[in-house]
């Protein structure tokens, strides 16, 4: 079984009910911050009284305040969480038999409440039931079988694998142990050891001299008799006294590291600390595998922490293999896009911000109905860069490098430009104000990366479903793509041979956050069309050559030329020769270095105005 | 069994059991036979009274916990009757396994809460459809007797006898898939009895149905909704047979046809039973307990039979009296021996020496150097006994003797527990009945819908001290009538009505509503606890009370109208006829004590002198 559903009320950020799909196996939860990623973690640790936290974890201000209202007035009488198991085996509907849903047997509903009232003792009174009635008692051995391990995001890693009552090395070594009558071999070894230390000299010696120092103290009446022994002879408390080290290096195979080799712990990097630590607790899982614990629940937030992104990815992969593997549901936040764009992608769950809305969204990707051919392609293309858009607040997706450089330059004049026509609006200076990402598909792949975002599908026989999307806006722009030859302008445009332009009109049917735009010809034709441009364009790629030739003569003639009144062919012809003599990249990039110098001034095709209007209005 | 198999057995469970091997080889063959058995078997285990059933079910349950598989998904039901006989089991059980806090996967404790814990509770609004109410959708016991305001919405008028009778939804029960309806009270049994037309027996459908709907059932509701439930829901009735595929009921005389429904269901899905009990101690007919169905589904599903026939309680004579009593010919040998010469009395008593019983009675036990608190007067029914009584347990008083009793007991020198639960659970229902609407938390004082039960106490509390200007019932040192006594009381409650948080009557919509009890204004309202100077210092009780119970005296009453159902001792003593309740109700009564029984009879005729003479009862 595993948590399908996750169902949470008056809980810090959640206001009204907010529902949470979780999947078999592992769970990627990503948002902006404050979206309530650990609400949802914490909220997990709550009903399943996970240690440390199940049975406290409540403070007044966990209950949930509207932002109207004053910090410390009264939150929401009440918290509710409700736990929905699925996939119940016909083992597990026997266990939690009184949880069961009988209108679907693989079904178990857990709920847990607290009202806002603390008691004489300060603590909140809190009722926990399975099904949907509160009465008949409640069976916390099947609680109990729930194996939740919590990992907090700032962890402190070393601390945790000291030896001490209760870490996480003794639990594992104590879960290992099968049968508690026997003596433990190890009980034996300690106190053989201990009989020998009895033995030696200076043992004995000191022994005398605290014996006849109580003896000279008290006198005999109330005299004591003492031993010096090592204490630690009874297993629970040998095990205590085990901690980790370490040593950087694996031993070349078929050797093992000396035992004088490894190091403490405070020696080792945070990171590497981090994924020991991470190894212990799962390792913690394998030894539980017994029949009192029949579900297991590992909640981690930001792996990440303190990781090179490479170490991330592969700690993903071994995450997802060990959900599989060991049958653990694995529920993990990040900010991580090198994290985000490593694991499946129908693990990813994204939160976000939505004006408007008293809740965050909550979409699984699993849910956006994107078809496999989507789905894979996606998966093999989502790279660090590009996951981002699973943080982002708004996208931009643009086909190539030259847009994913001159647009953020673009953008600044036309927030500019919006601003000035509509003073009573607030506009910000730039698109990562806004939290929008720009990202550069490499190509016309708008139909895969819009399919997370547009909130609809397209059944077989072609007509449209509305399906779960990220609420964010997202806007394309592409290039129209005529006849390589062609020089489309204003009054003479063309058809083009772009494939993805069909979703122009698609999207504005059926899409609530998507659009697509596209121009005449292509980017730098487009921008070099528009007002006085082909001065300026001239002029970058002049500095771009270095050698004398007809080149650079038309190019010195155009960057003369005033074009503000020319022949809109002549126009058409120039920024016809301009495109076919630059190196898209390299001419990219000193644009969007002019364009960023003050002053500079440049006029915007439409499309792009409307694509930025469509993502920041 | 032989001396040698029987060691070696002890030997085992002492290894496995925390029990001393002394004490298990003191254990009979019988008794250990039975714990020592396969449990793969349906068994009933014959129990006569006194044979150390409950430590023989505790050993049996112990060793089969400590056998149980760790993998084994299910757990061990042991259910019984009374919360009490739950509570003893429960200790054996403990005693001699190594359960630590809870049972869990095992499960002790009463049929009805296994079956309300296991399946009403978490389950039947599957089958009801109830809505819930905020998020809940547990069902609500009603008690039978239930007089609160709302079951006025769950009542009819049926025409009976030339009158228009109200039936409440809480005074009948249907069984067999609403096929057969049932009276669950005298007045509900009449009326069923002499038949329903199609238009009523609808109309007790109707008026149940809706009962249901809203959340709510009986006892009897509860167990006829769980045989639907496990009817419909077939899935459920196999997890819950995996669940508990072994369950052992003690007392299992007491058995209901409902009950045995569902045991049949579970039976027929793998759940093995073992049945341990009496069915000469079947007393529970008016809960539809009839140990003649429990013989017969016993013998058709071939059941084992083992029985346990020795006596560790009373003395040869008490048990072979009560042998003679159900017309047992087996031999029951008693363990202990004689301490009083004839420890089985007869006494006669007329209107006069009535009330001097418990006096008499008292001397005898001095002089034999019983233990007081293990004596016990008994009676079939109440109305034998409650001249007798102290505490009167009548619940018919009108809301301002609630009052006036709540007062009383609350105002007792050195108040004992009882008195203390009296005085606050009468209050509370005189509180709630006066000033609160909805429904009340009856195990809680009547503790009214939103309000905290310990703060609920505490007002009562609060107004309890504050009445004392309205006790002991007298104004300048004169008895006060109930008449005089309302003024007083009216004035209390318009002045502390304020304290009534939550109240959303107002005093003057009920002043009216407080009044002198019927006819009875002229009277003095210290009346109602006169019988409180009769001297009593037993335990004064039905038979049913004691079911189970070992005690070292008991005297039991005859009640002196040969009229009253099955409480006058001619009903007891038959011969030739042994399969009567009434019977049983005797049988139980006379077996519980260890050394002495008295039987107090209204004056003999020479006949029945004679013939309770016969059966060994000395005058």
């Amino acid at each position: 079984m595993f948590i399908k559903t996750l169902k949470i009320k008056g809980y810090r950020t959640f206001n009204s009910e907010f529902t949470v799909k979780l999947n078999k196996g592992l769970n990627v939860l990503v948002g902006e911050n404050a979206t309530g990623k650990s609400t949802i973690i914490d909220a997990i640790r709550l009903i399943l009284l996970e240690d440390e936290f199940g049975r406290t974890g409540i403070v007044d201000t966990d209950f949930h305040r509207p932002l109207s209202k004053a910090a410390k007035s009264k939150g929401e009488p009440k918290i509710n969480i409700r736990c929905e198991f699925d996939k119940l085996s016909d083992e597990e509907q026997v266990i939690y038999l009184p949880w069961l849903d009988l209108n679907n047997p693989e079904k178990a509903i857990l709920n847990l409440a607290i009202e806002n009232k603390e008691d004489s003792r300060g603590k909140f009174k809190r009722k926990i039931w399975g099904n949907e009635s509160e009465s008949g008692f409640f069976e916390w051995e099947l609680l109990n079988r729930i194996n939740c391990i919590y990992l907090p995001a700032l962890r402190d890693a070393e601390d945790k694998l000291k030896a001490f009552k209760g870490s996480r090395l003794s639990r594992l070594l104590k879960n290992l142990r099968t049968n508690d009558d026997e003596i433990h071999p190890l009980e034996k070894k300690f106190a053989a050891l201990n009989k020998d230390l009895l033995n030696d000299e200076s043992i004995k010696i000191a022994n005398k001299f605290i014996k006849d120092n109580i003896l000279k103290s008290v006198g005999p009446l109330f005299g004591q008799d003492t031993s010096l022994q090592f204490t630690e002879i009874n297993f629970d408390r040998i095990v205590e006294r085990i901690r980790l080290l370490f040593y950087p290096l694996l031993p070349e195979s078929g050797t093992v590291n000396k035992v004088e080799m490894f190091r403490e712990l405070n020696e080792n990097s945070l990171g590497f600390n981090n994924i020991l630590y991470l190894a212990t607790i799962l390792a913690e899982f394998d030894g539980t595998e017994t029949a009192e614990t029949s579900h297991k629940i590992l909640l981690i937030e930001e792996p990440e922490a303190h990781l090179h992104p490479q170490l991330q990815s592969r700690l993903m992969q071994y995450l997802q293999e060990m959900a599989i593997e060991s049958k653990i549901q694995i529920i993990v936040t990040t900010h991580s896009p090198a994290l985000a764009s490593s694991c499946d992608l129908n693990a990813v769950k994204i939160l976000s911000l939505v004006n408007g809305s008293a809740n965050p969204i909550f979409t699984a990707v699993a849910d956006c109905c994107l078809t496999t051919t989507t789905k894979n392609f996606l998966e093999r293309w989502l790279d660090i860069t590009k996951s981002t858009l699973l943080f982002a607040k708004g996208v931009l997706f643009v086909e190539g490098i030259s847009e994913a450089l001159v647009i953020s330059e673009i953008a600044k004049m036309v927030l500019k430009e919006f601003a000035a026509k509509q003073p009573d609006k607030v506009y910000f200076k730039n698109l990562t104000d806004y939290g929008i990402s720009i990202i550069n598909l490499n190509g016309l792949y708008f139909n895969h990366f819009m399919a997370i975002f547009r909130g609809y599908k397209k059944d077989e026989d072609q007509s449209f479903v509305i399906c779960p999307g990220i609420p964010v806006k997202c806007a394309g722009l592409t290039d129209n793509d005529p006849e390589t030859t062609a020089k489309p302008t204003g009054q003479n445009t063309l058809p083009g041979k772009n494939h993805q332009l069909y979703l122009i009109a698609e999207l504005i049917q059926q899409s609530v956050n998507c659009r697509l735009y596209s121009n005449l010809k292509t980017f730098e034709y487009d921008l070099a069309l528009e007002g006085n441009n082909i001065v300026l364009m001239a002029q970058v790629q002049l500095g771009l050559i270095d050698t004398d030739g007809p080149v650079k003569t038309q190019l010195q003639a155009y960057s003369q030329k005033d074009w503000s009144n020319s022949n809109i062919n002549d126009k058409a012809d120039a920024a016809y020769f301009l495109l076919n003599h630059i190196d898209k990249g390299e001419f990219a990039q000193a644009l969007s270095q002019r364009l960023s110098e003050p002053e500079t001034s440049f006029a915007v095709p439409q499309y792009i105005k409307d694509a930025l209007a469509w993502l920041v209005d | 069994m032989d001396t040698n198999r029987k060691l070696k057995i002890a030997y085992k469970l002492s290894s496995m059991l925390k029990c001393e091997l002394t004490d298990l080889t003191r254990l009979s063959s019988e008794q250990m036979e039975y714990i020592h058995r396969y449990i793969k078997d349906h068994v009933f285990l014959r129990a006569c009274p006194g044979s150390g059933k409950t430590e023989v079910i505790g050993l049996k349950a112990s060793y089969e916990i400590s056998k149980w598989q760790e993998q084994n998904i299910g757990g061990l039901a042991v259910l019984t009757f009374t919360n009490s006989a739950a509570k003893e089991l429960n200790n054996r059980i403990r005693k001699y396994s190594e359960l630590t806090i809870g049972t869990h996967p095992h499960f002790i404790g009463t049929f009805d809460s296994w079956l309300h814990n296991f399946l009403l509770h978490p389950f039947c609004h599957y089958l009801t459809a109830y809505k819930g109410k905020d998020g809940d959708k547990s069902i609500r016991i009603i008690e039978q007797d239930s007089g609160a305001d709302f079951m006025y919405a769950y009542q009819f008028k049926v025409d009976h006898k030339g009158k228009k009778v109200p039936v409440k939804a809480t005074e009948y029960h249907f069984k067999d898939n609403w096929k057969t309806v049932v009276g669950d009270t005298d007045i509900a049994k009449s009326i069923i009895s002499r038949g329903l037309t199609t238009t009523e027996f609808e109309e007790f459908k109707t008026v149940k149905t809706k009962f249901i709907k809203d959340g709510f059932a009986t006892y009897s509701d509860a167990e006829f909704l769980c045989c639907r439930l496990l009817t419909k829901f077939k899935f459920l009735t196999q997890k819950i047979a995996l669940r508990f595929p072994v369950i052992i009921v003690d007392e299992c005389q007491d058995l209901s046809e409902d009950q045995l429904t569902i045991i049949d269901i579970l039976q027929q899905k793998g759940t093995i039973f073992h049945f341990v009990g009496d069915i000469n101690q079947a007393i529970y007919e008016f809960r539809d307990v009839n140990p003649e169905l429990l013989m017969a589904y016993i013998q058709k599903k071939k059941f084992l039979e083992l029985k346990l026939t020795k006596n560790y309680r009373s003395n040869q004579s008490i048990v072979d009296l009560t042998s003679l009593m159900i017309g047992n010919s087996d031999i029951v040998q008693a363990n202990i021996g004689n301490l009083i010469p004839a420890p089985c009395i007869l006494w006669q008593y007329d209107d006069q020496s009535f009330s001097d019983l418990p006096t008499k009675f008292e001397e005898l036990i001095l002089k034999h150097s019983l233990t007081l608190n293990q004596c016990v007067i008994l009676a079939r029914g109440k109305s034998t006994l409650d001249p007798l009584r102290v505490q009167n347990q009548n619940n018919k008083y009108t809301k301002i003797e609630l009052f006036a009793i709540a007062l009383h007991c609350w105002n007792k020198q050195q108040r004992n527990t009882d008195e203390l639960t009296n005085a606050l659970l009468y209050a509370g229902k005189f509180f709630f009945s006066i000033a609160y609407g909805g429904h009340p938390d009856v195990k809680n004082q009547y503790c009214p819908d939103g309000i905290d039960p310990v703060e609920w106490r505490l007002l009562l509390k609060r107004l309890l001290d504050e009445a004392n200007v309205l006790y002991p019932f007298k104004a300048n040192g004169v008895d006060m009538t109930w008449k005089n006594w309302v003024v007083l009381v009216k004035q209390f409650l318009m002045n502390k009505w304020f304290l009534l948080k939550y109240s959303s009557v107002t005093y003057d919509k009920i002043k009216n509503g407080i009044k002198s009890p019927d006819n009875k204004g002229d009277k003095y309202v210290h009346e109602i606890h006169s019988f409180t100077n009769l001297k009593n210092p037993f335990r004064t009780t039905t038979i049913h009370s004691v079911k189970g119970e070992t005690l070292e005296a008991v005297l039991l009453i005859s009640h002196k109208n040969k009229q009253s159902k099955g409480g006058h001792h001619s009903h007891w003593f038959r011969e030739g006829n042994f399969t009567e309740e009434h019977i049983r109700f005797a049988y139980v009564a006379c077996s519980r004590p260890k050394h002495l029984l008295v039987i107090a009879t209204p004056m003999l005729s020479a006949t029945e002198l004679t013939q309770l003479k016969k059966i060994g009862l000395v005058p």
